[in-house]
């Protein structure tokens, strides 16, 4: 297992907006999803880690071993990047795309593009703005796998796709994680879609790292109790942080061993519930 | 060398560039619009035939023209594999390539205008050179700097226009201004430190700077017809201003050119400061 991505950025200012403490990897092979509600930072960190925005100081950043303020040119040989809103010139077609852009990658293989876009069904030759959002996608990731990218970076791919596009899209991610061993690093407001695909989540809440551990781990750090209300005065010392409705109650607990009553449905939480109880602040950084 | 690499291979990519901007962009509305600015600026070349008055519309053509075809990178500027020097190298290419196309493309409107209405083409360029060139030369700075900042500020392109807009919040606080139109969709709760403002003053500072540069060429391009009467008086104004939109433009290039290598620096450099506005 080898890391293709390494980042510790202690802080970073932007428009009055602070990361704060950011400090993970992605390891090859891995789908690591990056998790966060509107004006969480998800953006700032994906532009700060594809050198879209400058690193302040004493911020590391390196793809695939190399620095990206050192070794910036190294670094973006092994980055692939898959945007919501194409970087591309939509003018162009994905043909002409490959032909213009692709020469600049070291390892840029053409006939592995067309190949790509083939099994993608994207027309070479319809322009970019006349594909369709999911192609877009498809086009970004083919070009993206087309110069040996082993870091892929994804900015919120399948927002505006449909369920089915969706799932046709991350079915492709799954093939490209066992076919080329890249590590994928993968925003989305997608929760609940994400948490069954992604090995590993990082979860950011204005501006900071909440947690970041393989997926089931997180999930099974806590307990959602449902039931009564009336029982809940029973596990109060336990309980962190409430969700009430008129017929019933939910709880969040930690998953600490103890047993739980009886009388109370007990499930594992979900990555939104964890969303839920983070914005309420009963899920704190450190709990994971 | 390393393919894809060299200075040559640079330009060969604007080229095609050029190349496939002809083939796609000449054509469908954009053509429409050139087959309109020709025909304005053969107009232009007959009324200066039959009723022998200056020309009139080869400045506004030229600006015209410039907003038909904007430069087009971006993102992908910083996404590609460059290192900080390549990047430069490819935006001074891509610049020079930019005006070339659009100088060639003028010419060749005008020639042919020229050729219809029978109007002498040496005093056509004559016009061109001393009236719209220092126009087009310093829009190709505005080009690189859009290019090169699209993906910081907020504004799509940048240039003096889209700056300057900042400075009109300046009645009541031209930091709150700034912060505003820079704050787009994401609310959050904003407070600017004391060198995010000296950022934004330094940033106004530069939009005023580079709209004074822009007024003598812009004027001087677009609206020389008004003053041909002092002109054909005094034949030596209508050098005195060209030069000083040549000077104009020399020293609004070179302040966009100062800011595009100070952004140049900064890209992914540890120890730099970001820019006050980001998109």
């Amino acid at each position: 297992m080898s890391t293709v991505l390494d980042v510790k950025i202690p802080r970073m200012q932007r428009d009055g907006f602070a990361l704060k403490e950011i400090a993970f990897s992605v390891e090859a092979g891995y789908l690591t999803a990056l998790l966060g509600m509107n004006g969480a930072g998800k953006t700032t960190l994906l532009s700060a880690i594809s050198g879209l925005l400058p690193l302040p100081e004493g911020a590391e950043v390196s793809i695939g071993g190399y620095s990206l303020t050192e070794n910036e040119k190294e670094a973006k040989e092994y980055m692939g990047f898959v945007f919501d809103d194409s970087p591309f010139d939509e003018g162009m077609s994905p043909l002409l795309t490959g032909q213009m852009y692709g020469p600049y990658y070291r390892n840029w293989d053409m006939e592995k593009y067309l190949t790509y876009l083939e099994r993608f069904e994207i027309p070479k030759k319809r322009t970019i703005r006349k594909l369709s959002k999911g192609m877009k996608m498809k086009f970004q990731l083919a070009f993206a796998l087309s110069h040996g990218a082993k870091f892929l970076i994804m900015d919120e791919p399948a927002a505006s796709l449909d369920p089915v596009f969706r799932d046709e899209f991350m079915e492709v991610l799954s093939e490209i994680l066992e076919e080329e061993e890249c590590g994928i690093l993968l925003s989305s407001q997608l929760v609940s879609e994400l948490e069954a695909k992604a090995d590993y989540t990082m979860m950011l809440h204005q501006g900071e790292q909440m947690f970041y551990d393989s997926t089931e781990n997180i999930l099974d750090k806590f307990f959602l109790v449902r039931g009564r209300y009336e029982l809940f005065p029973y596990m109060k010392s336990r309980i962190l942080g409430e969700r009430l409705s008129e017929f019933s109650a939910e709880g969040l607990i930690r998953n600490d061993g103890d047993p739980v009553r009886l009388d109370l449905e007990c499930v594992r939480p979900t990555m939104e519930d964890l969303m839920y109880y983070i914005k309420q602040g009963v899920v704190k950084k450190g709990m994971v | 060398m390393e393919k894809g690499r060299t200075a040559g291979s640079y330009v060969l990519f604007v080229l095609r560039e050029g190349l496939y901007r002809m083939k796609t962009e000449l054509v469908g509305w954009r053509g429409i619009v050139l087959l309109v600015i020709f025909g304005y600026m053969f107009l232009d070349t007959v009324g200066a035939v039959k009723e022998g008055h200056e020309l009139m519309g080869q400045g506004v053509g030229a600006l015209w023209l410039v907003v038909l075809f904007p430069a087009r990178m971006g993102k992908l500027l910083y996404l590609l594999p460059f290192s900080k020097k390549e990047r430069t190298r490819y935006l001074g290419t891509y610049s020079v390539s930019y005006n070339v196309f659009h100088v060639l493309l003028f010419l060749f409107m005008g020639g042919v205008a020229c050729l219809l209405s029978g109007y002498s083409f040496l005093l056509w360029t004559r016009s061109f050179v001393l009236c719209t060139f220092p126009f087009l030369l310093l829009y190709s700075g505005v080009v690189v700097d859009s290019m090169s900042a699209a993906v910081k500020r907020s504004y799509p392109n940048s240039g003096w226009f889209f700056s300057t807009r900042s400075c009109w919040y300046q009645k009541e606080d031209p930091v709150e201004g700034i912060r505003e139109d820079c704050n787009t969709s994401v609310a959050r709760k904003v407070t600017m430190s004391a060198e995010e403002k000296a950022k934004a003053k330094k940033q106004m500072r530069f939009a005023v700077a580079t709209m004074l540069c822009t007024i003598i060429p812009a004027f001087h391009g677009c609206g020389n017809y008004m003053y041909a009467s002092l002109c054909e008086r005094w034949p030596w104004l209508l050098y005195v201003i060209a030069g000083l939109a040549y000077v104009s433009a020399i020293i609004g290039l070179f302040l966009y050119w100062n800011r595009i290598s100070e952004e140049m620096n900064q890209k992914g450099s540890a120890g730099k400061e970001e820019r006050v506005c980001n998109s």
